[in-house]
């Protein structure tokens, strides 16, 4: 009797749980070598029974092996079965989705078939093409249709589910915004405040800078080159004392990174701007002062 | 222990070093071993099939499937340029291993 080896590992191997034409492609492999295995052995002058029982024995264990082939073609599957202690079939990979908050890292995921696993409380996601907002009515009675019973409740679009999601950092920044601009007020009237008070020290001095020769800009330069010299000692010091203190400020911003060059770039253009401005109107009344009453004054 | 105790250690090497040559399919690589062994070294289907998935999933070994006319399909394998650096490294280690073995152990006049 003249043996089918394909149907023989057909029948012996427990499924694979891989694709149905991989799977082929084992047992024709497999069947092959069983096959040879049983020439060999008639060649070698056994019986057919022999012979036979030679090629069976090329597998012992047939669990066993369906395992090994199925751990090297499934890895990811075939731990999962284990965790599982069922076998999951792997329908698609999907991206990581950030579950526990935008600033956290992703973590592992698996989703598993609903009707396998009930739960009570379901999050419905559905794509949009133009306002997002507008489709939910739509979506409320597609739901209502399959179960008018079932309850839809905390509708958003998933902007708002961002900005639940990063809620905490937002009302930290805006507070911090806040005690962050008073400081920059205080520190713009009080240049403004310094500058007039220097500038009206300074009254007879350029006065006579005046009488001598000086022009109105190189006034203004003058008064400026004093107010913008002290200003970038402020901001050096500023950009050391942030970068030394960046780490602790790590947790409380998101999206920038605490030593982000642009915002200390941008920070920097802000403080020389208001300086520049503080400056600006006092160092301009000095240029209008008449150097003859300048020079009278003492 | 057993050559087949000590063959497990040194199955990928096997595999590799049968097919530094022409190309060969599953069988013929069994036969080859068993061969060249003079019967001492055996692969069964159940051990061959796994291991030759395994080095081709490494980009070990390279497989494709011939088909000819009245003849069932059959996957032959050859060694990428990956697979035979592998195979010349573990040459080099098993050599050291043999010297060193035999240095201490005496195998071959024993």
């Amino acid at each position: 009797m003249k043996t089918d080896w394909k149907h023989y590992v057909r029948s012996h191997l427990p499924p694979l749980a891989i694709r149905a034409e991989r799977e082929s492609e084992i047992v024709d492999e497999l069947a092959l070598q069983l096959e040879a295995a049983y020439v060999a052995a008639l060649a070698r002058g056994a019986t057919e029974a022999e012979a036979r029982a030679r090629a069976r024995g090329e597998v012992g264990n047939w669990a066993a092996l369906a395992e090994t082939i199925s751990r090297i073609e499934r890895p990811v599957e075939s731990r999962l079965a284990r965790r599982q202690e069922s076998v999951a079939r792997i329908v698609g990979v999907v991206r990581d989705v950030k579950t526990t908050g935008v600033d956290r890292p992703a973590d592992l995921q698996v989703y598993l078939p609903l009707a396998q696993t009930p739960s009570t409380a379901i999050a419905l996601v559905a794509r949009a093409i133009g306002n997002a907002a507008s489709l939910a009515s739509a979506v409320e009675s597609a739901i209502h249709q399959v179960d008018s019973n079932l309850p839809v409740y905390d509708v958003r679009t998933l902007n708002d589910v961002i900005g639940r999601g990063v809620g905490q950092q937002r009302l930290t920044m805006v507070l911090l915004l806040g005690f962050a601009a008073l400081p920059l007020l205080m520190a713009a009237v009080g240049v403004f405040g310094v500058t007039a008070y220097a500038v009206s020290q300074r009254t007879h001095e350029f006065g006579v800078r005046m009488a001598l020769g000086a022009t109105h800009s190189g006034v203004l330069r003058l008064v400026l080159r004093d107010e913008l010299t002290a200003c970038a000692i402020g901001i050096v010091v500023g950009i050391v004392g942030a970068l030394a203190l960046s780490s602790s400020l790590e947790t409380l911003v998101y999206g920038v990174a605490p030593r982000d060059p642009s915002t200390l770039a941008i920070v920097s253009i802000v403080l020389v701007a208001v300086t520049g401005l503080a400056g600006y109107f006092p160092a301009r009344r000095a240029t209008h002062i008449d150097p003859v009453r300048a020079l009278r004054i003492d | 222990m057993t050559t087949r105790s000590l063959q497990k250690g040194s199955a990928e090497f096997l595999v590799l070093a049968v097919l530094d040559g022409p190309q060969r399919h599953g069988y013929e690589l069994a036969q080859l071993i068993d061969e060249r062994s003079d019967g001492r070294l055996k692969f069964q289907a159940a051990t061959l099939y796994p291991l030759l998935y395994k080095l081709e999933k490494r980009g070990w070994l390279e497989g494709r499937w011939v088909e000819k006319a009245g003849q069932r399909r059959r996957r032959f394998y050859r060694l990428t340029t990956a697979g035979r650096s592998v195979l010349g490294e573990r040459r080099r280690v098993w050599r050291d291993f043999f010297d060193a073995l035999d240095q201490v152990a005496r195998v071959r006049h024993a």
